[in-house]
């Protein structure tokens, strides 16, 4: 959906009058501000629904016009308070669609993989909840199946709400295995990957950290730096992991759709579709170009750097060397 | 959006769908008999203005159609008939709303708890269009209780992320029983089109998978939606969607085929992978680990990030993928 700031769709105008129908029906009658808070929209919103919902109706077969909802204006006036007399077509809050029971069935499954809901018993019992969206229920028809992942997640996470620093072991992609200290700012789980973003004091930057090469994380007493609070803010509305930084290199990737997760979480500067089977070209911001090699390398051939040269070397190089061919004077890695 | 601080303001764009999407719902649910098409286009206030401006019957049609599906994609049913006691030259479709699939049944309630777990489950669609329909539901869900606000996800950014262009395309075939083809590319690059009846979109292991029947195949397949390298298109046939039995059909079939993957790896001590596969406090036979896989191109995906530090003891199958791959790779970049 086209993220319009502040306006409404008129399906999603729809879900909300249809919402608000079944709302004053179930409690009867309702203030207006208990009505905006439960539903998350503004009073002036929830007073312009009522007036578009008094006019909705049918005319019948003599001219008349049937306005199905006899609101309590008076009430309204002297309390504002919302309800209806006499109206029996809708009493009850309305169902909700198959994709959607099955979108939010899918997001609780996904939910369960973070190690605060894993045992939340009343996930199972939303799940059979949402099963039965419609009468004639069927199987869902998207599944979110859970995996496993590194421990620590925990102690992660509180070091992040109380704003602090840790101590861990890292081995990068060299196979270095260094302790160091990070600044946690945020858990990025990516299906069976899991990463911490966090500030790293040595490096002075930003950057994601694969939670299953993490070990031995310890909590720290020294609160997050300055440096990392800016970090912080800087990620709060970027969800992909990898953020461009001043230097980074712009790069032109070929893509087949076997590898569009590739790209995906890069910062995309253009894409330009060709029609031979979903093949996409794209330039990206890259960091650190000796990531290239594995990054490239792992598709075995669905993802190719079309310049600048140096990239194309570095990937070359790599995949060399992972055949034993040669070995690279400068072994590419990267630091994370 | 439906979410507070998306969109908080009542702004009607320049048609009033949702007034006349009221009226016709409203109407529909009126009356167990029905209603023709000529009389909703009479009664219904959206309709009568129409043709009060001069609308000709062709884009009443067609208005009507395009109300019915998007009434349909927002979970009302609305349902179709022709009575029996209609004169035989006289049998006209009509249309209503049965009350019990409009509204939950009566005493349907969720507690505060269950209720932010349904909010927080809507927030982890990403950047993909079943956001949206999670935050609708999540809104039509607000009326059955308060969202407490104990839990939350503070500190993680979970992401459920679709790459995949058809896959509302395919969830919807599942949903509606609508036979589908594509092109799909096997990883040993054959493209073959394929006619199949979607049963579900699945998330396993990482990669977002379409089980179902294999028309061409006559028989239970599984598809990486990755790999569909065509545009999705209907058939026109229609099947009845999948059922519970069938899905779990299709599941322990995937199950047993992943158990009997098995792949022996050998991992150089002290590197990445060394990490990755916990072979710090590991037993066995020295720098060795064994493990299943689903899909021997998507673990020679994994195994390639390693570079040379992994060596494959077997499958030779697995060998001689991630060499391939590696091969072209230096091809392709020379």
């Amino acid at each position: 959906m086209p993220k319009l700031r502040n306006v409404l769709s008129g399906d999603d105008q729809f879900n909300f009058l249809i919402t608000l129908i079944g709302l004053i029906m179930r409690e009867g009658e309702m203030h207006i501000d208990d009505v905006a808070a439960r539903m998350g929209m503004t009073k002036q919103a929830v007073r312009k629904a009522m007036s578009t919902l008094v006019v909705a109706g049918r005319v019948d077969e003599t001219g008349f016009e049937r306005l199905p909802f006899n609101f309590d204006w008076d009430l309204f006036d002297e309390t504002e308070r919302l309800a209806f007399l006499n109206y029996d077509i809708i009493t009850d809050a309305p169902r909700i669609s198959t994709r959607q029971a099955s979108a939010i069935a899918a997001g609780l499954s996904y939910l369960r993989t973070l190690p605060e809901f894993a045992v939340e018993e009343e996930i199972d019992e939303l799940i059979t909840l949402l099963s039965s969206s419609q009468p004639t229920s069927s199987p869902p028809t998207i599944a979110y199946e859970f995996g496993t992942i590194g421990a620590d997640v925990s102690l992660l996470r509180k070091a992040i709400m109380a704003g602090i620093q840790v101590r861990c072991n890292y081995t990068n992609q060299r196979g270095e295995s260094t302790d160091r200290i990070l600044e946690p700012l945020r858990i990025d789980p990516r299906g069976s990957v899991w990463y911490l973003r966090a500030w790293c004091p040595t490096s002075e930057a930003s950057k994601s950290f694969r939670l299953n090469r993490m070990r031995s994380v310890e909590l720290l007493s020294e609160a997050r730096s300055a440096a990392a609070e800016v970090a912080l803010l800087a990620i709060e509305d970027e969800d992909r992991l990898y953020v461009p930084g001043e230097h980074d290199t712009d790069v032109v990737v070929e893509v087949d759709p076997e590898a569009y997760e590739l790209v995906a979480e890069y910062a995309n500067v253009e894409t330009s579709t060709s029609t031979n089977r979903g093949t996409i070209r794209v330039t990206i911001k890259v960091g650190h170009l000796p990531n290239l090699g594995h990054l490239i390398s792992k598709y075995g051939g669905a993802a190719r750097v079309i310049e600048p040269a140096a990239a194309r070397d570095i990937v070359r190089i790599y995949a060399l060397g992972s055949l034993g061919e040669s070995i690279p004077s400068e072994a590419p890695g990267d630091e994370e | 959006m439906a979410d507070q601080d998306q969109a908080s303001n009542w702004q009607p764009e320049g048609d009033d769908s949702a007034e006349r999407l009221l009226s016709l719902t409203l109407t529909l649910l009126s009356n167990p008999y029905g209603f023709t098409k000529e009389e909703l286009f009479k009664s219904v206030r959206g309709y009568r203005m129409m043709i009060e401006s001069g609308a000709k019957v062709d884009a009443l049609n067609k208005k009507f159609e395009r109300d019915k599906t998007a009434l349909k994609e927002m979970g009302v049913q609305v349902v179709t008939f022709t009575r029996n006691s209609d004169m035989e030259d006289n049998q006209q479709s009509r249309y209503f709303i049965p009350a019990d699939t409009f509204v939950w049944p009566k005493g349907t309630n969720l507690t505060p708890n269950q209720l932010r777990l349904l909010e927080l489950a809507a927030k982890v669609w990403a950047r993909a269009s079943f956001s949206t329909e999670a935050s609708r539901a999540v809104m039509r869900l607000k009326a059955l209780g308060m969202p407490s606000d104990g839990l939350d996800l503070a500190g993680f950014a979970p992401r459920i992320l679709t790459n995949e262009p058809g896959i509302l395309q395919l969830e919807e075939a599942a949903r509606d029983g609508l036979e589908v083809t594509f092109e799909y590319r096997t990883p040993d690059h054959q493209v073959t089109t394929r006619v199949v009846q979607p049963w579900q979109v699945r998330h396993v292991s990482g990669q977002w998978l379409l089980m179902c029947w294999d028309v061409g195949r006559n028989d239970i397949r599984n598809f990486m939606l990755k790999r569909i390298v065509s545009r999705i298109s209907e058939t026109g046939n229609k099947f009845n969607t999948a059922t519970s039995a069938q899905l779990e059909e299709a599941t322990r079939r995937l199950n047993e085929f992943t158990d009997g993957n098995v792949a022996v790896l050998k991992v150089e001590p002290k590197t990445e992978a060394w990490v990755h596969y916990e072979l710090e406090h590991h037993t066995g036979p020295d720098g060795e680990v064994t493990l299943n896989f689903m899909d021997l191109h998507l673990l020679a995906e994994q195994i390639r990030e390693f570079g040379p530090t992994v060596t494959v003891v077997s499958p030779p199958e697995l060998a001689e993928v991630i060499r391939r791959g590696l091969e072209k790779v230096v091809n392709l970049h020379a």
